[in-house]
């Protein structure tokens, strides 16, 4: 099994506006490593720099210092339009604000990556209506986000992640703006991707509830990685050990 | 590798070729017989002979030189110098032959530049021989190619190494282009849905959208509309052909500028507006992969596309206006559109784009406003300390500059208006927020926590509207109303020009002025006059030029313009350092102080000359306590007993220049005589022995002021006549083209018709475009705010509070702006106006009649503005609503 992301010495400083030598400090060299048809959480207190971490391993920003690696592809080295392709071929996102288009109806938000892969018409419109399918949301493909609940937006997000089959999916938060039964039927189905369609997931989350669905849990404090725990029980003790974590964060 | 290579190889070829033939033509040029002793030449093989068959001293003798033992030392060196010199040059041309490369050539070149030095020095070979001149050059030749052939080739060098870089920049180049064309191989096209995306995604926006686009095409109307307009003025505005001080081309060019700079701030705010929107929408696209390319080709076609409609409808609408002022103004100007208008005002409008993308750059990076936080939710920063300060700090401003705006001698300067507005937001910022944070401190804030919420989170940006609002309210009615109003108090133009010829003539017009007085249908009035010359000519370029009566001629004009003027003594003094002014123009034209300069500050106290300008004068020259007495200078400080603004004679220059100074009769009496004492080009007082001394002939300028009412054909007759006389001084003419000798009131009329109709619809259009503004400012305020205020009705909504209660809130929101607008801007424009009557010196029914104009148009202007305040915050609540019933 070789690993999808790989990350050596990360660091990530942002720069104060209107101050010269003003910099924060953000990430202070990360190393781990994420290995294929893993469902790894990420946990810390605000600002521990976790939204940051699923930035860079999104390809959506780029790090300060150190090493990151896709697929053994050095990011440093990849071009602009490189990263662009890799996010939409080979990376879905879950956002915990959904990050949909109210202006385009659910079935064109879940097909936008095909479209912007030049995919054929009539494919777009087939895999958008085969995931919608799975997800249960075929009924909502002609309405619009702000027709839907929180729940069934995040499952149109989940839906549009997936769309493209890529080989990771990095979820910021996913359950973070639902309520309990909307969360778990997400929970649902980012279990469901990880154990059917086999795909490696990334989650940033405070929920330990929601964690304890991961194979193995990074905990972030100040910016560095506190400490790593791996799932090798059932998931009621796992989620015990990690409220056990929780409390030195 | 191989074509580098190959380029080193012919490189050196090149070098080889070149330094052979280099050092072929200096080989060649020692044979030369340079050396001419006497009559007979030599060159450096046979000269060597001669030296050793016959010895020096002949050589000497033949030369015409002493003989001297030191030369056969001078001249043998000469020859060894020489020998080593031709023996280096053969090794190089060895090791050329043989293509090795020891650097010989440098040294060739120290021995030439050692021969060239010593070659003029005693007993050496260049002092022996007869022709001076080849035997310095013949030296120098030999440097100069020795010199050529070393720089030749390191020139050589440097072109093969640059052609080299070159063609391995070419190959990385080209192995880059192969590389990205390789990893970032993408081929396909998009299908029908990806455009279908596109553009729902754009329509999405379209009201955003259309309202960047009429602003847009609105700015570009006025472009469009001021660039026609001032081609249909072009036969009617004499400044074009006389040099009129103001001129309604001026006046358009002014109100063009502050349309322009309205445009631009409206531009710019609505553009942050939108990019702030549509760019967390492209950050999607962006987030799920599209190209950059393909990015930035829909932004560009979103932006461009926009750009281009609103240069259409612009271009349209700006003509469609030219054409409604052509015909209010009578203009006849046909063929005024063409496409050199069009090449006029699109640059003008690029610029304008230009210069907006680079502020809404500057903003948009500087604010922070790309990023993901929501900058709407962020509390501003409140001041915290100082506010009585401040604001006392403010108001002391803005009365500082109300009570210098409404000097006459300020000339309604804008600086004094910009310091008012700079009080006033202190007074906005620091009011609001002390008002704020005193009323969080006391007792029973939290019942007024809600209402004053708004303001309390967003102090800075509360601040910045309500200034913008009332900074458009203060210039739609304190000053375009007035411009308007006062323009229609200006009256009509007939009044303004009295005499339908005025000259400005001397003692050698007499012979012209005795055709006048006997001329059938004319009738001439004739006054004594002394030109009055501002100073500082040389520092500003033109002084102003005015003209000076007695205090009897003053009451004279005044009875011929009005029968019933009862004399009053105007309280001169007999040293002259009394004046009383007399603004010539109208009552729509701005103040204008009598030493009015292109770029001087002038002052309440004139320094002023009875003559025509003295061009080398300078208040350098003398020093200020002396200006005034008469052992020095000629320029004397004046002290202003009075001032009026009316059109005794006509308003020649609109108070630019031309306006009348009264002098008492026994002042004017002597200053008559001034010029005889006074040096004519510094203004310095000369004796009559120094006039002789220095050749100097004084100068004596205009002397009679002569008025003319003629009847059409003398007035014809006249016209014809006064070619001559304008020919006999075109010498004073020359100094300052708006100075004339003669105005003719049918050109002058004409042109004061034009202005001020200008300036009536100036003043129109620029209050319809600030009104528009002030209510664009509040439509960009609402629409900023919308989400946070959608969020906070939701939150009250789940808090449970009553619709009613919260529309409510959002009313008295919105009133408070209303009302501090209203306020401010009410009692602003009020110190405004009294300053600008103040300034232009209106009697009581010029008051008067400002004023039964300006007060129903202010009020109606401002319940105008409560009106759309009202509009759109019903408009506003209505969409709040909506969405916050949704939770």
């Amino acid at each position: 099994m070789g690993s999808v992301l790989s990350v050596e010495e990360l660091v990530k400083n942002y720069r104060l506006p209107n101050q010269e030598d003003g910099t924060i400090k953000v990430l202070k060299g990360l190393n781990f490593q994420i290995e294929e048809n893993e469902f790894v959480g990420i946990m810390g207190k605000s600002g521990c720099g976790k939204t940051t971490l699923l930035k860079l391993l999104g390809l959506i920003d780029r790090p300060t210092g150190g090493n990151l690696y896709f697929k053994e592809k050095q990011v440093k080295e990849l071009w602009p339009d490189e990263l662009a392709d890799i996010r939409r071929r080979e990376i879905g996102f879950v956002f915990q604000d959904f990050y949909l288009m109210d202006s385009l109806t659910v079935e064109e938000n879940i097909m936008l990556p095909m479209i912007l892969d030049k995919a054929e018409e009539e494919a777009c419109f087939r895999c958008a209506r085969e995931h919608a399918e799975h997800f249960q949301i075929t009924h909502l493909l002609k309405k619009y986000p702000y027709e839907l609940s929180g729940g069934e937006r995040q499952r149109t997000a989940i839906c549009r992640a997936l769309i493209n089959q890529p080989d990771l999916i990095l979820a910021d938060e996913p359950t973070g703006n639902l309520d309990s039964k909307s969360g778990k039927i997400v929970i649902e189905a980012l279990n469901q991707i990880h154990e059917e369609y086999k795909k490696t997931i990334v989650m940033v989350t405070h929920d330990p509830q929601v964690a304890s669905n991961c194979s193995r849990i990074i905990f972030l404090k100040d910016g560095l990685i506190l400490d790593v725990l791996e799932r090798m029980e059932t998931q009621e003790i796992f989620y015990q050990k990690i409220l056990g974590r929780m409390a030195d964060l | 590798m191989g074509k580098i290579i190959r380029i080193s190889a012919r490189r050196e070829r090149i070098q080889r070729r070149f330094s052979m033939i280099m050092y072929l033509l200096m080989s060649g040029a020692l044979f030369y017989p340079w050396i001419m002793i006497g009559d007979e030449r030599f060159n450096l093989i046979s000269f060597a002979i001669r030296l050793k068959t016959k010895g020096a001293e002949s050589i000497v003798r033949q030369a015409g030189l002493a003989p001297d033992p030191s030369y056969a030392g001078g001249l043998s060196a000469s020859l060894w110098l020489y020998l080593g010199f031709a023996i280096l040059c053969a090794l190089y041309i060895l090791t050329i032959v043989l293509r090795k490369d020891w650097n010989i050539n440098i040294a060739v070149v120290l021995v030439s530049i050692v021969f060239t030095y010593m070659n003029e020095w005693e007993y050496m070979i260049g002092t022996v021989c007869t022709n001076a001149t080849e035997a310095v050059l013949y030296p120098g030749v030999l440097l100069l190619l020795s010199g050529t052939e070393c720089i030749g080739r390191k020139i050589i060098e440097a072109w093969d190494r640059e052609v080299q870089d070159r063609a391995e920049h070419e190959k990385k180049e080209k192995r880059e282009k192969e590389e990205r064309k390789k990893r970032l191989y993408f081929p396909g096209k998009y299908n029908r849905q990806f455009f279908v995306v596109i553009w729902k995604n754009f329509v999405g926006n379209l009201k955003e959208y259309a309202v960047l686009l009429a602003i847009n095409g609105l700015v570009f109307a006025f472009v469009m509309a001021g660039f026609g307009m001032q081609t249909v003025m072009k036969d009617a505005d004499m400044s074009y052909k006389t040099g009129y001080p103001a001129g309604a081309g001026a006046v358009l060019f002014q109100g063009l500028t502050e349309l322009g700079i309205v445009g631009l701030l409206m531009l710019v705010l609505l553009l942050l507006y939108y990019l702030r929107k549509r760019l967390p929408e492209y950050g999607v696209f962006k987030t799920l992969g599209i190209r950059r390319k393909t990015m930035y080709s829909c932004m560009s076609l979103e932006l461009g596309c926009g750009a281009v409609l609103s240069l259409v409808a612009g271009g349209v609408l700006g003509v469609i206006l030219v054409m409604l002022f052509q015909q209010g103004a009578g203009g006849e100007s046909a063929g005024w559109f063409s496409s050199l208008l069009i090449i006029k005002a699109v640059p003008v409008m690029l610029l304008i784009y230009l210069v907006t993308f680079f502020v809404t750059h500057d903003l948009f990076v500087g604010l922070r406003m790309g990023s993901l936080t929501d900058l709407q939710m962020m509390k501003e920063w409140i001041p915290g300390r100082f506010h009585v300060v401040f604001v006392a700090a403010g108001i002391c401003l803005a009365a500082s500059g109300l009570s210098e705006y409404r000097k006459n001698v300020n000339g309604e300067d804008a600086e004094f208006i910009i310091r008012c507005l700079l009080g006033v937001y202190l007074v906005i910022r620091f009011g609001i927020a002390g008002y704020l944070i005193r009323q969080k401190k006391r007792g029973g804030a939290l019942s007024k926590l809600l209402k004053q919420h708004p303001f309390y989170h967003k102090s800075r940006s509360t601040a910045w509207y309500i200034f913008g609002l009332c900074v458009l309210q203060i210039c739609i009615t304190a000053l375009f109303s007035v411009q308007y109003f006062s323009a229609c108090l200006a009256g009509d133009t007939d009044d303004l020009f009295p005499y339908d010829l005025v000259l400005i003539a001397d003692d050698g017009d007499e012979a012209f002025l005795k055709e006048i007085r006997e001329m059938k249908g004319a009738e001439a009035l004739e006054y004594p006059m002394v030109r009055v010359s501002g100073s500082e000519s040389e520092l500003a370029g033109i002084a102003s030029q005015n003209i000076g009566i007695s205090e009897s001629t003053y009451h004279a004009l005044k009875k011929a313009r009005d029968p019933d003027y009862q004399e009053k003594p105007l309280g001169l003094d007999a040293e002259g350092k009394k004046i009383f002014i007399v603004h010539q123009q109208d009552k729509g034209t701005e103040a204008q102080p009598i030493d009015h300069y292109d770029t001087y500050v002038p002052k309440e106290t004139p320094v002023l000359y009875t003559g025509p300008v003295c061009e080398g004068y300078s208040p350098d020259n003398f020093p200020a306590e002396f200006s005034h007495s008469l052992t020095v200078t000629s320029y004397y400080i004046r002290q202003i007993a009075g001032e009026e603004t009316d059109s005794l004679i006509g308003v020649l220059a609109q108070g630019e220049r031309e306006n009348l100074v009264v002098f008492s009769d026994a002042y004017f009496e002597r200053a008559k005589d001034e010029w005889k004492v006074t040096n004519p080009f510094t203004g310095e007082i000369l004796s009559p022995s120094q006039f002789e001394r220095e050749g100097i002939e004084p100068k004596q300028g205009p002397t009679r002021l002569v008025l003319v009412k003629a009847g059409k054909e003398a007035l014809e007759e006249l016209e014809l006549k006064l070619l001559e006389f304008k020919e006999r001084h075109r010498e004073e003419e020359r100094y300052d083209t708006k100075v004339r000798s003669s105005y003719l009131k049918t050109e002058v009329k004409e042109r004061v018709d034009a202005e001020l109709r200008m300036r009536k619809i100036m003043a129109l259009l620029l209050g319809i475009s600030f009104f528009a503004a002030s209510v664009l400012l509040l439509g960009i305020k609402m629409m900023t705010e919308k989400r946070m205020n959608i969020r906070r009705a939701q939150f009250l909504n789940c808090m449970g509070m009553k619709k009613a209660e919260r529309t409510a809130l959002l009313r008295s929101e919105m009133r408070i702006y209303f009302l501090l607008t209203v306020l401010v801007s009410g009692i602003l424009s009020a110190g405004l106006v009294q300053g600008t009557i103040r300034a232009r010196l209106y009697g009581p029914s010029d008051t008067g009649e400002l004023f039964s104009g300006l007060i129903p148009f202010a009020v109606c202007e401002m319940a105008a503005f409560g009106v759309i305040v009202w509009i759109l915050t019903e408009y506003n609540i209505r969409r709040i609503e909506k969405k916050a019933g949704e939770v």
